[in-house]
């Protein structure tokens, strides 16, 4: 007995030391996100702790690492879906949408949160490698344009104008060594679906672990209902439509009628 | 305090949407005008997408009308025959206007479009009402009297498919009342308007119809042709917000009683004056945003929304 408690600490021991010497726990505040109909957008923490026992056990007689030692980088998305994105151009004298691009499988919300920033302590081929960061996500365009860049550029600058798109270095907040938090901010037009919030420690310039926590992001309540009507049942939906703004307006004339 | 708006899909201060509505209302039951031609700019102003406005306004202006249009048929202001001609040429009208707005949305034009109709259309009709409001001012101030010019035969009177409309004394081809009712449908389906400021001068300088049954007969066809273009625009593209119809609507009646009080102490002239003046307002501030340089060239929108599944 005590033996095979030994064995299985040893193994412990040694699985940490040759894998991975350390582990991620991470969690969100919320693991759903209900739109309501007083919904005017949302903020989670996202936390967690590295747990680090099996390195402190062997530097221990080293050199004890001193300072910021682990970086964390927080990445929360939304299922892909395509977006277009339209140029205007001046036609005999106003300004009108012209050429456009279909882009595919891009996210329609995408934050990125780190300790630092990126460039301080991850190579430009590791962030390409995992995608991190606003400029390393995939950019598939269909339609033609000469001009790409700027087409990406402007994708980048609307969604973060709307607050889909968020780019933010150091707000990754480490206490100890152990714990870290993120706060999360998702705007009122952010779209509904299942979401992912990946968490990558990075430890001497490698990736080291990421673990990722599903969010759901639904319409709840009222607000589902109406948005399912109108859209599974369209015929019933406006003829709904037409009835309450008829009951509506001769209710209202009828009131009127009363109190004037 | 904000509400989220299920179908527009963001989330707006229900303060703001009522002080709108409010605000709305009340130059509508000052001037006695549906209200809809202020009321799209100024959701689309405020953020809302413009299919979303566009849709949405014909439902409230169902609401809006139906009340009047109740009202007037009690004091038998309503001629039912001609307003069933007018709704079935407005039918037509909302259907090919349902139409086109869906296609320009399905190619990304429908904001354009829009914008132009609304430069277009209160461009022509404000400036017409105030050049006509202006005259009639300075005729008051020397003192002229208008001439009642006896009415005269056109070629509208030449056209075929005669019809007797027995309320308003009248002997007429029935494709005037038709092709009038299809012009509104038309703009009630892609502006967002009841169309009044265009059916009451067309009533009354086009086919000569009594006053008395003018503004009965327009509210009738505008609460059917706008209930039309609901169903419709609720079939094709999904856009009408009844959340936000039903909030616009409660707070446009209240404005509207107060309206109508504050309308009564003005002379017709000032209130036709002011009338103009706020139609060229909104006129401007359209006409500005399609020729001034946008400051975003690019605007990203939803495949799927875009293309009007």
């Amino acid at each position: 007995m005590v033996l095979r408690i030994i064995g299985f600490v040893m193994l412990l021991f040694f699985a940490t030391l040759s894998a991975n010497s350390e582990t991620l726990v991470t969690d969100l505040s919320q693991n759903e996100i209900e739109i309501t109909s007083q919904f005017a957008g949302s903020e989670l923490l996202l936390f967690g702790a590295i747990e680090r026992y099996a390195r402190d056990a062997i530097q221990s007689d080293e050199i004890s690492v001193q300072g910021l030692d682990y970086d964390i980088i927080v990445v929360v998305r939304s299922e892909p879906t395509d977006l277009i994105i339209r140029k205007k151009e001046n036609k005999a004298g106003i300004w009108v949408n012209s050429e456009n691009i279909t882009v595919r499988g891009v996210p329609g919300y995408y934050a990125i949160a780190s300790t630092r920033p990126l460039d301080d302590f991850l190579s430009k081929d590791i962030q390409v490698e995992y995608g991190l960061g606003l400029n390393n996500l995939s950019f598939i365009s269909e339609g033609e344009s000469n001009d790409l860049q700027s087409y990406k550029e402007a994708l980048f600058r609307n969604m973060m104008e709307k607050g889909l798109y968020l780019e933010n270095s150091g707000n990754v907040e480490v206490k100890n060594e152990i714990l870290f938090r993120a706060n999360l901010t998702f705007p009122s037009n952010m779209p509904v679906g299942n979401y992912k919030a990946d968490v990558y420690l990075v430890r001497d310039g490698e990736v080291i672990i990421t673990h990722n926590t599903p969010l759901k992001v639904d319409k709840q309540g009222i607000e589902r209902v109406i948005y399912n009507f109108a859209h599974e049942y369209p015929p019933l939906y406006g003829i709904m439509a037409i009835l309450v703004a008829l009951f509506a307006g001769l209710f209202s004339g009828f009131v009127a009628r009363k109190v004037s | 305090m904000q509400i989220y708006l299920p179908i527009a899909e963001l989330s707006m201060n229900i303060f703001v949407l009522l002080a709108m509505g409010g605000g709305v209302g009340f130059l509508s039951g000052m001037f006695g005008v549906g209200g809809g031609f202020l009321m799209t700019p100024l959701l689309i102003f405020s953020g809302v997408a413009p299919a979303i406005a566009v849709a949405t306004e014909a439902n409230q202006i169902t609401a809006a009308s139906v009340s009047g249009a109740a009202a007037h048929w009690r004091r038998g202001g309503v001629d039912f025959k001609m307003g069933m001609v007018l709704i079935a040429g407005g039918i037509i009208g909302t259907y090919f206007g349902a139409m086109i707005f869906t296609y320009l949305r399905s190619i990304g034009q429908v904001d354009l479009m829009i914008s132009v109709a609304y430069v277009i259309f209160l461009g022509g009709v404000g400036g017409l009402m105030f050049i006509e409001s202006v005259r009639s001012m300075l005729r008051d101030r020397r003192g002229e009297v208008v001439k009642s010019v006896r009415r005269q035969r056109t070629w509208i009177d030449a056209l075929p498919f005669k019809m007797r409309f027995r309320k308003s004394k009248m002997y007429i081809s029935a494709i005037m009342p038709l092709s009038i009712g299809a012009l509104i449908g038309v703009l009630a389906a892609i502006m967002g308007v009841g169309g009044g400021f265009i059916m009451v001068p067309a009533m009354i300088y086009l086919l000569h119809m009594p006053t008395n049954v003018v503004i009965g007969t327009s509210l009738f066809q505008i609460t059917f042709v706008t209930a039309a273009a609901t169903y419709l625009h609720s079939i094709n593209t999904q856009t009408v917000d009844v959340v936000l119809a039903v909030i616009l609507l409660v707070a446009a009646v209240v404005g509207a009683q107060v309206g109508v009080v504050v309308g009564a102490k003005l002379k017709g002239e000032q209130l036709r004056i002011l009338l103009a003046g706020m139609v060229l307002l909104v006129c401007m501030k359209m006409a500005f945003d399609l020729v001034v340089e946008p400051d975003e060239l690019f605007s990203v929108s939803a495949v799927n929304a875009a293309e009007g599944h």
